[in-house]
C-alpha cells in the first residue's frame, strides 16, 4: 500500500497545484512580461531609428578641425558647416542658430573632441556627441585610402574558430548550449518552486493535518510523494515557460526583433548531457529536501522565512561565481563552489557545459549531491515526524535527531 | 515516553478487546493524548508498541485504524469531497468507493449540498463533521477518538454520538478520550484513568466504581449534610449531595441517621458512584477546574 500511497500523494499534490490560479499566473506571467518587454524594446528600436534619420535630415552643426583629418564632404553630408573660430561656434549654439558645434583637436587619439550642443535631454544629447565621433571615424577610414584595409580599422572583423581536444574537433559553443539549458531549468524550477517546497510540510502543520495523515502513511513515503510532486509540477512549469519562449522567439524572429538561430548547429554530446541531467536531478532533490527539512522544523511560514532566505542565497551566489567559470575555471573559489553541495548544482553544471569539468569530477559532484540529499532527506523525515505536532513552537532539533529511530 | 529528560508516560500498558468501547480518562496534562500519539508512532516512545491483533502497528495498516486527533484540521483550501476522497485513497479505498461513501456520509450529517465547497468556507462544526467522516470512512476495526465532541454544539454533539454508537453497534473497537463522564458511562465498557502518566484505575466501569466506594447515595436535603463516620461526602452543592457509604454502613442506616438529626430529606437514591465524582476525587477539584 505504501507505493500506492506515494502515487496518491503525488496525484493529489499535482492536481491541486495545477488547479490554482497562482500556479498559472506564476508560469505565464514571467515569460509574458519578457515577451512584452522584448516587443516594446523592438518597437522602440524601430521608432528610434526612424527618429534618428529624421534628426539627421534636419540636424545642422558647425565645426573646426585642428587635426586635418576631418573630410569636408563627409562633414557637409552630415549637415556640417566649417568655420574658423571656435568661440563663434559656441556662441551660435548659445544663440540657437545651430544645433551643435564640434571642435576636433589636433591629436584626436589623445585629446577629446569638444562638443557644444542644444540640450535635447540626456539621451539625444549623447547622440549628438556620437555624430562627431562618426564623422571623425569615417574621415579616418577615407584617409587609410586602401578599400581592402578599411574593414580592418572598423570593429567588425570576422573570424572562424575551430577547437580540438585529444586530436578531435570539439563542437565549441554549439555543444555547450544544450547542457547549459539545465542551469536555466534548475534555476527556474527551484526559484519558482522554492516557496512551494517550503510550504509542502508547513501547510499540513499549520492546518493541523499531519497528525491525522501520519496514521495513514509513513513520513518518508509522504515526503517522497511530495518531492516527486514538486518535481512534476516544476517540469510542467518549465515546459509551459519553454513553450511560451519558443512561441515568443518565432514571433520576434518574424518581426525581425531578434536574429534567427540555426538550431541544426547544436551538438548533443552524451556525456555532458547525462551529467548535466544527473546534477540537475541531484540539485533539485537537495534543495527540495533542505526546504522540506526547514518547513518540518518551523511552526509557521513566517518562522521559516529566515532559513528559506539563506537557502535561496546559496542558489543566487553561484550565479556570480558562474561568471568566473568562463575565464578562471581553476580559481579556488570555483573549486570550492563546485564541490560544496548547495552551490555545486549551478557551478558544476556551468563547468560541465563548458567542457572544463572532467567526467570523473562530474561523477564526484553527482555522488556528493545524492549522498548529501540522502542525509538531508533522512533528517527532514525525522524532523517532519517530530515537528508534525509541534504546532506552535520551533522543534528542538537536538531532541528530534537524538531520539531512537522507530 | 520521554520529552527530553522528563518521563511523561511511565510503564503504561493496557488491553482493548475487540468490539469494546474503551475510555481513556484523565485531567488536562495527564498524558492521554501523548499516550495515543506514542501508540500511533507520531511520537517515538522510549519503549513499547501498539499491537493490533498481535501485530505491531504500522501506518500502512491504516485500513484498520481511524484516528480523530485532538488537534483538528484538514486541507482548508481544498473542497470537502476532494479531501475525503484523498484520505479514502490513503486508507486503501478506490477513488470511486471513497467518493460514493463520502457523498452518502455528507447526506447523513446534513452536508449534502456542500461537497464542492472549500473547507475554509465551512463552519467549525461542519469541518468537524467532515473530519469525523474522514476518520470512519474506511470502516476501521479500531477507532481512536480524542475528545470527539470538543467544539460541537448540543445538537451536533447528539448527531456525532449517534454516529459513534452506530459504529459501536457495528462491532468497531473504540478508544475514546473524553471529559464527558455521562458519555463514558453510557458508551464505555472499560476505562483507564491516567494521572501524571501513571495508570490510576483500570477495568470495567463497574469495577472502577466499586474501587472508589461502591455504593453511593444521591440525596436532596434542606441543609448541608453533617460529617459522619457512616459515609464520605463526595459532592454537596445547593442541597444536592452525593455520599459514598463507608464499609459496614448501609443506606437505611444513613437515612435514619439524617432523620434523627432533623434533616428533611426530599430525595434519597442509592446507586453506584458516578464517574464524575470519582474523577473529581482522583484529580482534585482545583486540578479539574
Amino acid at each position: 500500500m505504501a507505493r500506492g500511497n506515494v502515487s496518491t500523494v503525488v496525484s493529489f499534490e499535482v492536481i491541486r497545484t495545477l488547479r490554482t490560479k497562482v500556479f498559472w499566473v506564476g508560469s505565464l506571467l514571467g515569460p509574458l512580461l519578457m515577451i512584452v518587454i522584448m516587443v516594446v524594446a523592438s518597437l522602440s528600436s524601430a521608432s528610434a531609428s526612424t527618429t534618428s534619420s529624421t534628426v539627421d535630415q534636419s540636424f545642422h552643426f558647425e565645426w573646426v578641425d585642428h587635426s586635418g583629418i576631418v573630410d569636408l564632404a563627409i562633414a557637409e553630408a552630415a549637415g556640417g558647416t566649417k568655420i574658423d573660430d571656435p568661440a563663434q561656434g559656441v556662441a551660435d549654439v548659445k544663440a540657437g542658430t545651430t544645433d551643435a558645434f564640434f571642435e576636433f583637436p589636433a591629436n584626436p587619439v589623445k585629446d577629446p573632441v569638444q562638443v557644444a550642443a542644444q540640450d535635447r535631454g540626456i539621451m539625444d544629447s549623447q547622440t549628438v556627441a556620437g555624430v562627431a565621433a562618426q564623422i571623425l571615424r569615417a574621415s579616418a577610414k577615407v584617409q587609410v585610402g586602401n578599400p581592402t584595409l578599411i574593414p580592418l580599422v572598423s570593429d567588425n572583423i570576422n573570424t572562424t574558430l575551430t577547437t580540438y581536444k585529444d586530436g578531435q574537433e570539439t563542437p565549441g559553443i554549439w555543444g555547450a548550449i544544450p547542457p547549459l539549458a539545465f542551469i536555466v531549468l534548475f534555476f527556474i524550477i527551484v526559484i519558482m518552486q522554492g516557496s512551494r517546497m517550503l510550504a509542502a510540510t508547513l501547510e499540513e502543520k499549520e492546518n493541523r493535518v499531519t497528525e491525522m495523515i501520519l496514521t495513514t502513511i509513513k513520513p518518508t513515503s509522504l515526503l517522497i510523494g511530495k518531492v516527486i510532486a514538486l518535481g512534476v509540477i516544476g517540469l510542467i512549469q518549465a515546459l509551459v515557460m519553454a513553450a511560451l519562449a519558443v512561441i515568443a522567439a518565432v514571433v520576434l524572429v518574424k518581426m525581425g526583433a531578434v536574429a534567427s538561430i540555426d538550431l541544426s548547429k547544436l551538438v548533443l554530446q552524451p556525456v555532458p548531457l547525462i551529467f548535466g541531467a544527473l546534477i540537475l536531478i541531484g540539485g533539485f532533490l537537495l534543495f527540495t529536501s533542505s526546504l522540506v527539512a526547514i518547513g518540518a522544523a518551523m511552526p509557521t511560514v513566517r518562522d521559516a522565512q529566515g532559513m528559506y532566505a539563506t537557502v535561496m542565497l546559496l542558489l543566487v551566489i553561484p550565479i556570480y561565481v558562474v561568471m568566473f567559470t568562463l575565464t578562471q575555471p581553476s580559481n579556488p573559489v570555483i573549486v570550492v563552489c563546485t564541490f560544496f553541495p548547495w552551490t555545486s548544482p549551478m557551478v558544476a553544471m556551468a563547468l560541465n557545459a563548458l567542457g572544463v569539468l572532467p567526467w570523473w569530477q562530474s561523477l564526484i559532484v553527482v555522488i556528493i549531491l545524492f549522498a548529501t540529499t540522502t542525509v538531508v532527506f533522512v533528517i527532514a523525515g525525522r524532523l517532519f515526524q517530530y515537528g508534525s505536532v509541534e504546532y506552535s513552537r520551533k522543534l528542538n532539533i537536538r531532541t528530534a535527531l537524538g531520539a531512537k529511530a522507530k | 515516553m520521554n520529552f527530553g529528560t522528563t518521563q511523561v508516560i511511565k510503564n503504561l500498558s493496557f488491553d482493548v478487546y475487540p468490539g469494546e468501547t474503551f475510555g481513556l480518562l484523565g485531567s488536562n496534562g495527564s498524558g492521554k493524548t501523548t499516550t495515543i500519539r506514542a501508540l500511533l508512532g507520531i511520537y517515538i516512545p522510549a519503549a513499547g508498541t501498539l499491537h493490533i491483533n498481535g501485530q505491531p502497528f504500522e501506518p500502512t495498516q491504516s485500513g484498520e485504524l481511524g484516528y480523530l486527533p485532538e488537534e483538528r484540521g484538514l486541507y482548508k483550501k481544498e473542497t470537502v469531497l476532494d479531501t475525503m476522497v484523498y484520505f479514502g485513497r490513503l486508507k486503501g479505498m478506490s477513488a470511486a468507493a471513497a467518493r460514493t461513501w463520502s457523498l452518502r456520509y455528507l447526506a447523513q450529517v446534513e452536508l449534502a449540498d456542500k461537497p464542492k465547497i472549500r473547507l475554509d468556507k465551512l463552519s467549525g462544526g461542519e469541518q468537524q463533521k467532515v473530519q469525523l467522516g474522514v476518520t470512519i470512512m474506511n470502516n476501521p476495526r479500531l477507532l481512536i477518538l480524542d475528545e470527539p465532541t470538543k467544539g460541537f454544539d448540543p445538537v451536533n454533539r447528539r448527531l456525532l454520538m449517534s454516529i459513534i454508537e452506530e459504529r459501536k453497534r457495528a462491532g468497531t473497537t473504540i478508544v475514546m478520550i473524553t471529559h464527558q463522564m455521562d458519555d463514558v458511562e453510557r458508551l464505555c465498557d472499560r476505562i483507564i484513568l491516567l494521572k501524571d502518566g501513571v495508570r490510576h484505575a483500570y477495568g470495567t466501569v463497574e469495577e472502577v466504581q466499586e474501587q472508589y466506594g461502591g455504593t453511593t447515595v444521591k440525596i436532596e436535603a434542606d441543609q448541608p449534610l453533617p460529617t459522619s463516620a457512616s459515609y464520605t461526602i463526595l459532592t454537596d452543592e445547593h442541597g444536592h449531595s452525593e455520599i459514598a457509604l463507608t464499609a459496614g454502613s448501609s443506606a437505611s442506616a444513613v437515612l435514619n441517621e439524617l432523620v434523627n438529626q432533623r434533616i428533611t430529606v426530599s430525595s434519597f437514591t442509592p446507586g453506584r458512584r458516578s464517574l464524575e465524582s470519582i474523577f473529581i476525587e482522583v484529580y482534585g477539584r482545583k486540578e479539574v477546574d
